[in-house]
């Protein structure tokens, strides 16, 4: 049987993490899960530490590409055949992993991509947004020869190859669009599949609409950088 | 001696100075230290013979030659800066990876 390890990227997420690790275990009993604490600094560790759920403490604040290659680099020193990001915030729904391992043994894709946007029950969007999400899969198109719907979604799993790749060279700042850019440059198969995911769990996105095309111009910019890298 | 080549030499000196006072203190590292030593010798030299200046920018097009200056220190500190973003992003590279190494290390010590 193929052995599978769920990364949990975590950074503050003492309201969601407990919820988010035993929906994990209620939808994947048999997969391993890893959190990787981004050096939080609320209770995270805590709450960790007294449920005895597996973690990998980073000393220093990474950021999410820095906090996954962690898991990355667990996944293949511990050689796993599969690993899947499920993120610490709740947004990702672990029992829509079935579908990621599903489109996986189906097309033997090396990189499978939960994606919002795919299928009847997609995710509701704002108008703005969905210009954004256009311009992203336009790019991506341009960029890889592949359209992608959903190139900014986090919840993706990776074959051991893959592992490898990331566990080597993974991107630091924007990784989801940066690593498709990446991969399809060595030949490698990514696949989408429709996904639910929740909204927001709590809080007000700070998400401004100057702050949308100041961070779309970042992600553009670094996907064009690692085409230009190779 | 005119005020000019005094007031160069002054700043050439603190200049010295400070990078003697820093290399002491161990806050510049060999390394980078013989670079600002370099640039604090080699400034006099291009302020002091003003023929070579007049020179170049008469055979570049430039009609005031102290723009040349300029155009030289501006163009050097841009190379510094560029040298140093290198430097900045090589460091992030090895921050980021002791620090994967330290907390999977950990991970492996507290799981036995």
């Amino acid at each position: 049987m193929a052995k599978l390890l769920v990364i949990v990227p975590a950074y503050n997420e003492e309201k969601s993490i407990l919820d988010v690790i035993r929906n994990i275990r209620e939808a994947e009993p048999t997969a391993d899960i890893m959190v990787v604490n981004d050096c939080s600094i609320d209770k995270t560790e805590e709450i960790l530490s007294n449920n005895k759920i597996s973690h990998i403490s980073l000393p220093l604040n990474l950021g999410i590409g820095g906090a996954m290659q962690t898991g990355y680099i667990y996944a293949l020193n511990n050689n796993y055949d599969f690993a899947v990001q499920v993120d610490g915030d709740g947004q990702h729904e672990p029992k829509e992993i079935k579908k990621l391992v599903a489109a996986q043994d189906r097309e033997k894709a090396d990189l499978v991509i939960g994606s919002r946007f795919l299928g009847e029950k997609s995710f509701r969007s704002s108008f703005a947004r969905r210009i954004g999400i256009n311009i992203f899969a336009f790019i991506t198109q341009i960029l890889t020869g592949q359209r992608i719907t959903d190139a900014t979604s986090g919840f993706r799993l990776v074959n051991r190859e893959v592992i490898a790749l990331y566990a080597a060279n993974y991107p630091s700042d924007y990784p989801e669009p940066e690593v498709i850019v990446y991969l399809k440059n060595r030949g490698k198969k990514i696949v989408e599949t429709p996904v639910l995911m929740k909204e927001r769990q709590g809080g007000k996105s700070s998400i401004t609409p100057l702050k949308s095309v100041y961070y779309m111009f970042k992600v553009i910019s670094s996907m064009l950088m690692q085409k230009v890298r190779g | 001696m005119q005020n000019y080549y005094i007031f160069l030499l002054g700043i050439c000196l603190v200049l010295l100075g400070t990078i003697i006072w820093l290399l002491k203190k161990k806050h510049l590292r060999e390394k980078y230290a013989i670079l600002w030593l370099f640039i604090a010798l080699l400034l006099p030299l291009g302020f002091l013979d003003i023929g070579i200046i007049t020179t170049i920018s008469h055979y570049l097009g430039i009609i005031y030659p102290p723009t040349l200056i300029f155009i030289a220190a501006f163009l050097g500190l841009l190379g510094l800066t560029l040298m140093l973003s290198v430097i900045v992003s090589h460091q992030t590279d090895r921050i980021i990876k002791l620090t994967q190494h330290q907390a999977l290390l950990e991970e492996k010590i507290n799981k036995k």
